[in-house]
């Protein structure tokens, strides 16, 4: 078993940017972030995560990773919960953390894991926010973990519990049926 | 017995007993007896070989409903009805038999030759092609985006005239976790749409909407990434024309959403903007306690209002976490609402759902529905307007429309301060706190005095209120036009860039990366244009050079 330490921040950012433009349209320069995809998320609680994972674990290995919650505007209370799959091993604090928000300020967890079976495992993270008048939303963040060595294809249809696709390209769900 | 019925003549019938006694079965004639033999009964007429057979049935899934602090509550399932869907007969090649839509009640019927084999499959597809047109599907964004059908096993018709087929799409709960297939999850998301596009055909029996998919799979998670990997980040709705889609969560033990239908009701909103109206919202993370960008308040707000006069619930309820059991939610008829303003997205939704709903409760006292609101949506004077779409431009819109009367609108805007007129929100007196947020929209004039604006990021970056100014800029003429942004006050950092929108077009993005500065020049034609102002690294996502500046603007030629 080894240690890693990862120094790439690789930024996660739900906001997206402005509507691109046709380029006989714009006078713009490149920029960062510039570029994202335009999208319209449900409601719930304005945290963004962070983090310095690179994308790549070996079976066995110790990972080492900071999550970092940030974009939190409105005075409050936050909890924050490790959601780890089972093929994730965790070695760090697991324990559920509360804490006092102002707006503006970010919430820093580091996390050690580790794992001994291939595969990409999704390290999810539970998010409470409270305002100072009790009110509750939530909102779920999830980081992918990739280990090893991935398989070439892609979950199928078949992996889905007695679901398939039939030749008709239509995904086949099975039903409670009862013929008189 | 025999029994003996003339009828031709006269009214005659006979009854011969043969087990004597003669107790009750010998019906008097009352004007005639018949005294010769009886005729041998004809014979049987030979059966009728059945060639065609009535197979029908209705059309189940299992609704799981939400406990009261808004986790799924799988102790109270309840079957409900597939309405609307496309219901097919196949045959064991795969060949489409017959196919119609299921009714209401889920019920549906086909005429089919008798003694062949079929399956009956129901389509994760809300189709109707009458003078009210949608075509609403689920996929699987993990599966090449391909249908979502319920189906039946492959059996005989039979030789009776009539067969019944019942299909039922089960959650696949199995008291712990989903340990069965979960037939239910697209049809609970295709009934939510249902409501949706049913309450507007009721309102206008000939809307036409375009089709959409909406993207659901059990590997649908909140990680960002490849969505045909189901790393979707969150339920949303992504607007771009060539991958148009609403996407939603399914991953147990962390957020579902199939069960949710104010989440679906929510996103499919953003669509009828795109769509049947208009938005000019940047979307992005927000909250109900945040102070946004007037734009994405409106919409936010819409999309929240939406859900609740779809499912008839003014509670919106999100589950998500271990066994779906967590969840929160918030009732859109609340008046204790943190930072109310035309920039809350909480005070949107309260003032649109109190338009809507039938109960009078403090400050409402309109009971309107949903249709002036469509009325005005849908108005080429809303969807082409030089501004916004906003709670202003609604507001004024529902001031045109006519059917609610100006006092009540003004009432419901007081109770959320909001207090300014027109479709710009001039005389709008609540800034938010922040100062630069007023007026809604300030005015430049060609040649005239230059117009003192700032971008700021006290409540947050990119979609948050002061992070954009809205300059409105009229010409009289075309004119070649030289527009600036110089900055006044701010760090090193400061990186002023505009967009031009004449309507809802964006005509120029200028967004060089000069410090301190951004200028256009070019030719602009006669008429009425917003633009948009930001410093860059108030709205690029990361923050990190996030700050206040201050512009002199103005456009010269």
């Amino acid at each position: 078993m080894f240690i890693k330490t990862i120094g790439i921040t690789a930024a996660i950012i739900c906001v997206t940017g402005a509507a691109l433009l046709p380029a006989n349209k714009a006078s713009s320069e490149n920029k960062p972030f510039e570029t994202h995809e335009v999208s319209y998320i449900k409601p719930g609680a304005a945290v963004d995560l962070t983090h310095d994972y690179d994308g790549k674990t070996q079976k066995g290995e110790i990972e080492i990773l900071t999550l970092t919650l940030a974009h939190i505007y409105e005075e409050g209370y936050l909890t924050v919960r490790l959601l780890p799959p089972p093929e994730l091993q965790i070695h760090s604090d697991t324990n559920p953390h509360t804490l006092q928000i102002q707006a503006g300020s970010s919430f820093v967890l580091p996390v050690q894991l580790s794992s001994m079976a291939d595969g990409t495992y999704y390290l999810g993270l539970e998010t409470v926010y409270e305002s100072l008048e009790g009110q509750q939303s939530r909102r779920v963040l999830s980081v992918p973990i990739t280990v090893g060595v991935q398989p070439a294809e892609k979950s199928r249809a078949s992996d889905l519990k007695d679901i398939q696709v039939t030749s008709e390209g239509i995904i086949a769900l099975p039903a409670r049926e009862i013929i008189k | 017995m025999q029994f003996i019925r003339l009828t031709a003549t006269g009214l005659i019938a006979v009854s011969l007993g043969a087990c004597g006694g003669g107790g009750g079965n010998t019906v008097a004639a009352p004007q005639a007896v018949a005294s010769i033999p009886a005729p041998p009964p004809p014979p049987p007429p030979p059966p009728v070989p059945v060639t065609s057979v009535k197979v029908s049935g209705k059309i189940t899934y299992d609704r799981v409903p939400h406990a009261q602090n808004s986790g799924l509550d799988y102790a109270n399932v309840t079957e409900m009805p597939i309405r609307g869907a496309v219901i097919e007969a196949v045959n064991a090649s795969g060949d489409v038999l017959f196919s119609t839509i299921s009714a209401p009640d889920g019920s549906y019927d086909f005429t089919l030759d008798a003694e062949t084999d079929i399956r009956i499959r129901a389509k994760a597809q809300l189709l109707s092609d009458k003078a009210a047109h949608w075509d609403f599907r689920v996929t699987d964004n993990t599966q090449e985006n391909q249908l979502y059908a319920l189906q039946g096993s492959l059996a005989n018709t039979g030789k009776s005239a009539s067969q019944s087929r019942d299909l039922h799409a089960p959650s696949g709960w199995t008291g712990q976790s989903y340990g069965e297939a979960r037939s239910a999850a697209p049809f609970a998301i295709l009934d939510s749409v249902y409501m949706a596009a049913q309450a507007f055909a009721a309102i206008d029996p000939n809307i036409d909407f375009p089709a959409l998919e909406l993207r659901w799979s059990v590997n649908n998670r909140a990680a960002i990434g490849e969505k045909a990997q189901g790393q979707i980040g969150t339920s949303a709705y992504f607007p771009d024309a060539d991958s148009e889609a609403i996407y939603l969560l399914g991953e147990e033990g962390r957020d579902t959403d199939e069960y949710d239908p104010h989440v679906i009701i929510h996103e499919w909103g953003h669509y009828f903007e795109h769509q049947m109206s208009r938005t000019d919202s940047i979307g992005g993370l927000h909250s109900l306690n945040d102070r946004l960008d007037a734009r994405v308040a409106y919409s936010e707000g819409w999309g929240n209002a939406l859900s609740a006069m779809i499912t008839g619930d003014p509670i919106y309820r999100d589950s998500s976490g271990s066994s779906q059991k967590f969840g929160f939610s918030y009732n859109l008829e609340t008046r204790d609402i943190t930072n109310p303003g035309w920039f809350n997205e909480a005070s949107i939704g309260a003032i649109l759902y109190d338009i809507f709903d039938s109960a009078s409760d403090g400050p409402d006292n309109i009971a309107a529905g949903l249709k002036p609101i469509y009325n005005v949506m849908s108005s080429d004077a809303y969807k082409d307007a030089p501004v916004f779409a906003t709670i202003f431009a609604l507001a004024d819109g529902l001031r045109r429309e006519g059917s609610i009367g100006n006092g009540a609108i003004n009432s419901l805007l007081d109770s959320q301060s909001i207090s300014g007129e027109g479709p710009n929100g001039n005389g709008e007196s609540n800034s938010g706190a922040i100062r630069s947020a007023l007026p809604v929209y300030k005015e430049v004039t060609f040649n005239g005095p230059s117009v003192h604006l700032c971008s700021v990021d006290d409540a947050g970056v990119y979609n948050k209120l002061g992070n954009r100014e809205f300059i409105f800029l009229n010409l009289d003429t075309d004119k070649d036009v030289t527009i600036s942004a110089m900055k006044a006050s701010g760090d090193e950092q400061r990186d002023p860039d505009f967009n031009i929108w004449q309507g809802r077009e964006l005509i120029n993005k200028s967004a060089s990366s000069i410090k301190g500065e951004e200028v256009f020049k070019g030719r602009l034609s006669a008429g009425d244009y917003v633009i948009e102002a930001y410093d860059f690294f108030n709205i690029n996502g990361t923050g990190s050079k996030r700050g206040d500046g201050c512009y002199n603007f103005s456009v010269t030629g």
